[in-house]
C-alpha cells in the first residue's frame, strides 16, 4: 500500500499541495483525476521520493520512501515528459533499467517491443511522441515492480494503443497483481480502468471513492410519467440529485441504488422507464455539484 | 545475484553517460602535454646554435613540466566543464524526475559522478605524462631532478583541480541553470580575490601610508584555489631554475589546496542533499541564499564604481557618492533580473539597495576620509619593541641587495626595503616614535597637496610590537622638524648595521669576492679585500648624517659576491659609496695604489661638448670648450652619469644638460674610456654654459 500522510508542498508561497491524505491499496488501479494546475504532478513526484514535502510522509508499504532505495525498487515512475539518455536507443534503456530493477524481465520487453512493432536498435529521439510512451510504458511493466506510477500517460497514444496498453495492464494486474497509479486529467481515459479514483482540486483531495461503490450508489433514470400525480408519487420515493426535463421525459440522476429504484417504480404508472448506466464524468459532474463546484470547469478547464 | 545497485554499477553506468567529456579531457591532454612537448623541442632542435641545444632543450623541458601555464588554464576549464556537466541534469526537470525516481541511492550518485570526474581528468593526465617522459628520453633531456620536481608539480595540479572542481560543483549546487552556474563558478573562484584586490588598490590609493609590505593579508587568498596557484606556479618555478629548497615552497599550498578541495567537496555534498529538486530551471536553488549572495556581489561593485568616479573626477566627492549610487543600482537590477530572468524584478528587494549602499558608504568612506587614522598611526610606546627604517634620501636608494638566503644557485636580488626589514631592528624607541609622529603630523601637509617636495623625506618603516606583531607604513617626514631624531637615528648603530649590507658576515668569505674600485673615470682591482672591506665599515660607523647630507660620494666600491667561490657559480654585484669622509677606506685603497681622485683631470681632458636640449621648445644647442678653467668648472659641478647612487640628499641630475669629456690619447692617468658621459648636479650649471 502507498499512504500519502498529511502532504503540504508550497512553491515559492503558493500552495500546490494541500493536506493530502490517501491511502493506494495493492492490486487495485488508482486513478488520479484533476485539472491543470491541480497538483497532480507534484503529488506523483512527492510519491515517487522526487520532491521533499514541506510536510507530511509518504510511505511505501510502510517504508518512507524519500532517498530509500528499498521504497524506490518497488515502483516505476513515468513522467510526463520522460528523459531517455541523448542518443540511446531502447536497448541502451533496457540495459540501463535493468540494472536497477533487479527483477526486469528482458525478455518480455523485447516480445513487446516486436508486438508493437518498434526496433530497439533505433534511436529513441527519431521515435514520435506516441512512440516514445510506448517505450517507456513498455520498460516500466517489464521492470515487474510491484507498483507503476503514471503522470499523463496516455497522453498522444493512438485509440488502438491505449487499448493494448490497458490490456496488457489488465493482464499484469490479474497475474501479479500490479498496482497502477495514473494521473490525467482526462475522465473517460480512465473511466474502463480504474478501480478508485481521486479528485485534485487546488491542492486538496475533493473525492476519492471505489468507482463501483460510486455507480452502485448513484443511477441515471429516465422516464416518461403517465400523470403527474404519477410523477410527483415517484419524486418522493427517490433521492433525487439532480431532475432534466426535456419535454415529458425526465432525466433523474438519484443517489439509490439499482434495487430500490425498480422497487420504487413498480407501484409507479409510467409510459417510459429505463436505468442508465453513468459514466464517470457524470458521476463527478453529479458529486461535485453536490459538493459546491462547478465541475465542468474543473474538468475541462 | 549481485546488486545491481551497487557504487561500482552507478560509476559505469555514470562514466558512459559521459563519453564526451572523456574524450575532450585525454585528446586535449595528449596535445597540450606531449605533443605540444614534442612541437617546442623540435623547435628549440631547429632554431639553436649547436653549442646552446642541449642548454636549451634542457631549459625548455624543465619549464615545459614544471611552469605549464596553459596546463595549469586547461586544468581550470576543464574542472569546471566536469562539474557543471557531471550534474547539469539537476538543471532539467526531466532528467530529475527520472534520476531521483529510480532506485539509487542519492549519496552514490554524487560520489559516483565525483569519482569519474576525477578518474576522468587523472587518467589521461598520468599517460600523457608518461608520454613526456618518452619525447624527452628520445631527445636525451630526461634528468632525475626535473622529473622529480614534475611529479610535484602535477601533484600540486591535480590536487587544484580537484579544488576548482569541487567549487564548481558548489556553485551548481547553488544554482539552477547552466548560465548562472557558469557566473556562479565564476564568482566564487574569484570573489575573494577581486574584493581583495579592490580593497587594496583601494588602501594603496587613498592612504598615503600605505606600505606594500602590508599587502600581505591581500595577496593571501583564503577561499579560491586560482588565487593559491597563481602566487605558488611562479614561485616553485624560480626555486626549480635555481635548484633551490623546494620544500617550504610546496607544502603549504600543496595542503592548503587540499584542504580546499576536501571541505568544499564536503560542503557541495550537503547542499546536494538539501536542495529543493524543484528548482531546475530557476537561478537561484535557495531561496534562503539568494538575498545574501545578491548583497555580497553588489558590495564590491559599489565600491568599484566609487573608486573609478573618484579617481576618474579628480577626487570630486560627489561623482564618488554618485558612482557609489549607480554602483549599487546597477548591480541590483542586473543581479534582479538574473534571478528572477524578468527586468521588473528590479522593483522588488528595495531593502538591499539602502543596506548595500550603506555597508558600501561606510567602507567608501573609511577609505576616503581615513575615518580609523590610518595615515595618523603612531605605535604605542609601550608596545613598540623595534622598528627597521628606510628612507629615500642621499645614497641610501640605491644600493643593491641580494637575498643571502636564496638556496640554490643564484643569488636574488632584493629591495632595499625588504632588506633593511630583514636585517634591522633599532631599539631606540623614543626616537622611533618621534619620527613616527612627525610622519603623522606631516600628513596633513600631504593631503593638503601644497608643500616643498624638496623639505619632505620618505622612506617605510616596519614597527616590531610586543607579542611579534608587525605593521609597516610608508613614512613623510618634514625634514626641518624632525632633524634632531634623523641624526639621533643616523648616529644608531642598529640603523647603521642594518642599512647596509657591507656588514653581512658573505662579506668576509673573501674567497667569494671580486673587488673593484671605480673613482668615475677610473677601476681599479683591490688585492687587499679584507683590509678595504674593514675601513669601510668602520667608516660607515663613524660616518653622520651631516656628512651625507650635502656632499656627494667620490667612488664606489664594486663588488662581485660569488654563490661559491670566486670565479665559480654565479654571483651577484653590490656597490658601496665612498664618501670624502671615509678616511680609512681611502688611505687603504690609496695604500694600494688606487687613484681616488681626481677622477678625470682637466688637462688629461681633450675637449668637453655640453648639449642642451629642450624638450617643450624643442631647442638643440652645442656648446664645446677646451679651455682648462672652463673644463675645470664643468667637471666639479658635473658627475658620471651612472653615479646617481652618489647624489647627496635634495641634490639630483639635471637631465637638460648632457656632457660628454673626450681625454687626451696622452693622458697623464690610465682611463677606463676614451669618452665619458656626466651630468650637471640641480641648477650648478656654470654661467658660460647657460
Amino acid at each position: 500500500m502507498i499512504e500519502l500522510k498529511a502532504l503540504n508542498k508550497s512553491f515559492d508561497g503558493i500552495k500546490a499541495v494541500d493536506n493530502i491524505n490517501v491511502d493506494i491499496k495493492e492490486g487495485n488501479v488508482f486513478g488520479l483525476i484533476g485539472t491543470n494546475g491541480a497538483g497532480k504532478s507534484t503529488v506523483m513526484r512527492i510519491m515517487t521520493g522526487i520532491l521533499k514535502p514541506d510536510s507530511g510522509e509518504v510511505f511505501v508499504d510502510g517504508e518512507k520512501v524519500y532517498n530509500n532505495v528499498s521504497a524506490k525498487s518497488k515502483f516505476f515512475f513515468i513522467s510526463d515528459d520522460q528523459y531517455f539518455f541523448a542518443t540511446a536507443n531502447a536497448k541502451d534503456m533496457e540495459r540501463y533499467y535493468s540494472r536497477i530493477y533487479p527483477n526486469f524481465d528482458k525478455g518480455a520487453f523485447y516480445e513487446y517491443m516486436v508486438r508493437f512493432g518498434l526496433d530497439p536498435q533505433r534511436k529513441i529521439n527519431t521515435f514520435s511522441k506516441g512512440m516514445k510512451r510506448q517505450v517507456i510504458l513498455l520498460l516500466g511493466i517489464c521492470s515487474n515492480t510491484k507498483y507503476l506510477i503514471c503522470d499523463e500517460t496516455f497522453d498522444g497514444l493512438d485509440p488502438v494503443m491505449r487499448q493494448s496498453i490497458k490490456s496488457i495492464f489488465a493482464s499484469e494486474i490479474d497475474k501479479r497483481q500490479l498496482t497502477p497509479i495514473i494521473a490525467s486529467h482526462n475522465l473517460r481515459e480512465l473511466e474502463d480502468i480504474c478501480d478508485h479514483v481521486g479528485l485534485l482540486h487546488k491542492g486538496g483531495v475533493l473525492l476519492s471513492k471505489d468507482l463501483e461503490d460510486m455507480k452502485c450508489g448513484i443511477q441515471k433514470v429516465q422516464c416518461v410519467f403517465k400523470t403527474d400525480g404519477e410523477r410527483e408519487k415517484a419524486e418522493k420515493l427517490m433521492n433525487i440529485i439532480k431532475d432534466e426535463k426535456r419535454g415529458s421525459l425526465h432525466t433523474y440522476t438519484v443517489r439509490e441504488t439499482q434495487e430500490s429504484i425498480i422497487n420504487a417504480f413498480a407501484g409507479i404508472e409510467t409510459i417510459f422507464f429505463e436505468i442508465l448506466p453513468l459514466s464517470l464524468e457524470e458521476i463527478f459532474i453529479s458529486e461535485t455539484e453536490v459538493a459546491g463546484y462547478d465541475i465542468k470547469k474543473l474538468i475541462l478547464g | 545475484m549481485t546488486s545491481k545497485n551497487s557504487f561500482l554499477v552507478n560509476l559505469r553506468v555514470n562514466a558512459k553517460r559521459r563519453v564526451w567529456t572523456i574524450a575532450l579531457s585525454a585528446v586535449c591532454l595528449f596535445f597540450i602535454m606531449p605533443v605540444t612537448m614534442m612541437v617546442n623541442l623540435s623547435s628549440v632542435v631547429k632554431s639553436s646554435n649547436e653549442i646552446y641545444v642541449a642548454q636549451n632543450l634542457a631549459n625548455t623541458y624543465r619549464e615545459f613540466m614544471i611552469s605549464n601555464s596553459f596546463l595549469t588554464v586547461f586544468t581550470t576549464i576543464l574542472a569546471i566543464i566536469m562539474a557543471i556537466h557531471g550534474f547539469s541534469y539537476l538543471f532539467s526537470r526531466k532528467k530529475v524526475d527520472m534520476y531521483m525516481s529510480v532506485p539509487v541511492k542519492m549519496e552514490s550518485r554524487f560520489w559516483a559522478i565525483v569519482l569519474n570526474s576525477f578518474l576522468i581528468f587523472i587518467i589521461p593526465y598520468i599517460i600523457c605524462f608518461l608520454l613526456c617522459l618518452v619525447v624527452a628520453g628520445t631527445y636525451g633531456i630526461n634528468d632525475a631532478y626535473i622529473i622529480k620536481m614534475a611529479i610535484i608539480s602535477s601533484a600540486v595540479n591535480v590536487v587544484y583541480y580537484m579544488a576548482v572542481y569541487s567549487i564548481a560543483v558548489i556553485a551548481v549546487m547553488l544554482t539552477g541553470n547552466l548560465p548562472v552556474s557558469v557566473l556562479g563558478t565564476g564568482t566564487l573562484l574569484l570573489y575573494e580575490v577581486a574584493f581583495k584586490w579592490l580593497l587594496w588598490g583601494g588602501f594603496d590609493y587613498y592612504f598615503n601610508t600605505y606600505n606594500e609590505n602590508s599587502a600581505e593579508i591581500f595577496k593571501t587568498i583564503w577561499t579560491s584555489p586560482l588565487g593559491k596557484i597563481v602566487g605558488f606556479s611562479g614561485e616553485f618555478g624560480t626555486a626549480v631554475s635555481d635548484k633551490a629548497a623546494v620544500g617550504n615552497i610546496v607544502a603549504e599550498p600543496l595542503i592548503y589546496i587540499l584542504l580546499m578541495a576536501v571541505i568544499y567537496i564536503i560542503v557541495a555534498f550537503l547542499l546536494y542533499k538539501a536542495r529543493p529538486m524543484e528548482s531546475c530551471g530557476k537561478s537561484m536553488a535557495f531561496r534562503k541564499t539568494k538575498t545574501t549572495i545578491k548583497r555580497l556581489i553588489m558590495i564590491p561593485c559599489a565600491l568599484a564604481f566609487s573608486f573609478f568616479f573618484d579617481s576618474a573626477s579628480g577626487g570630486s566627492i560627489f561623482a564618488a557618492v554618485f558612482g557609489l549610487l549607480a554602483g549599487v543600482l546597477i548591480t541590483h537590477v542586473v543581479i534582479q533580473g538574473i534571478y528572477e530572468q524578468d527586468l521588473k524584478a528590479a522593483f522588488k528587494d528595495k531593502r538591499s539597495v539602502i543596506y548595500v549602499g550603506v555597508i558600501a558608504g561606510v567602507i567608501f568612506s573609511v577609505l576616503r576620509f581615513d575615518l580609523v587614522g590610518y595615515d595618523r598611526y603612531v605605535p604605542e610606546s609601550g608596545k613598540l619593541e623595534s622598528a627597521s627604517v628606510s628612507l629615500d634620501m642621499a645614497f641610501m636608494g640605491n644600493e643593491t641587495f641580494f637575498d643571502e638566503e636564496t638556496s640554490g644557485d643564484y643569488f636574488r636580488y632584493i629591495g632595499k626595503e625588504n632588506y633593511i626589514f630583514k636585517n634591522m631592528n633599532v631599539t631606540d624607541v623614543d626616537t622611533i616614535t618621534e619620527i613616527a609622529q612627525n610622519s603623522a603630523d606631516t600628513q596633513d601637509i600631504i593631503r593638503s597637496d601644497n608643500y616643498d617636495n624638496d623639505s619632505i623625506i620618505r622612506g617605510s618603516i616596519k614597527y616590531t610590537l610586543s607579542g611579534g606583531k608587525t605593521i609597516y607604513r610608508d613614512i613623510a617626514l618634514n625634514y626641518s622638524e624632525c632633524e634632531d631624531a634623523l641624526n639621533r637615528l643616523f648616529a644608531n648603530e642598529e640603523y647603521k648595521t642594518g642599512n647596509t649590507q657591507i656588514y653581512s658576515p658573505v662579506f668576509d668569505e673573501t674567497n667569494r669576492l671580486d673587488v673593484e674600485y671605480n673613482n668615475g673615470a677610473i677601476t681599479s682591482s683591490i688585492t687587499d679585500i679584507e683590509s678595504v672591506i674593514a675601513a669601510y665599515r668602520q667608516d660607515y660607523k663613524e660616518m653622520t648624517f651631516s656628512d651625507i647630507e650635502n656632499s656627494m660620494g667620490i667612488g664606489i666600491l664594486n663588488i662581485d659576491v660569488y654563490n661559491r667561490s670566486k670565479n665559480y657559480g654565479n654571483y651577484r654585484n653590490c656597490e658601496f659609496v665612498v664618501f670624502p669622509t671615509f678616511s680609512n677606506t681611502i688611505a687603504q685603497l690609496e695604500k694600494q695604489g688606487i687613484v681616488i681622485e681626481p677622477a678625470i683631470a682637466a688637462d688629461d681632458v681633450e675637449r668637453i661638448e655640453v648639449n642642451y636640449y629642450d624638450y617643450d621648445r624643442e631647442l638643440n644647442e652645442t656648446y664645446e670648450t677646451t679651455d682648462i678653467n672652463e673644463i675645470k668648472e664643468i667637471i666639479e659641478n658635473s658627475m658620471p652619469n651612472d653615479f646617481y647612487m652618489a647624489i647627496s640628499t635634495g641634490d639630483d641630475f639635471n637631465y637638460d644638460y648632457s656632457v660628454t669629456v673626450y681625454i687626451k690619447s696622452d693622458s697623464r692617468f690610465k682611463y677606463d674610456y676614451e669618452v665619458y658621459d656626466r651630468l650637471f648636479l640641480g641648477d650648478k650649471v656654470p654661467d658660460f654654459i647657460r
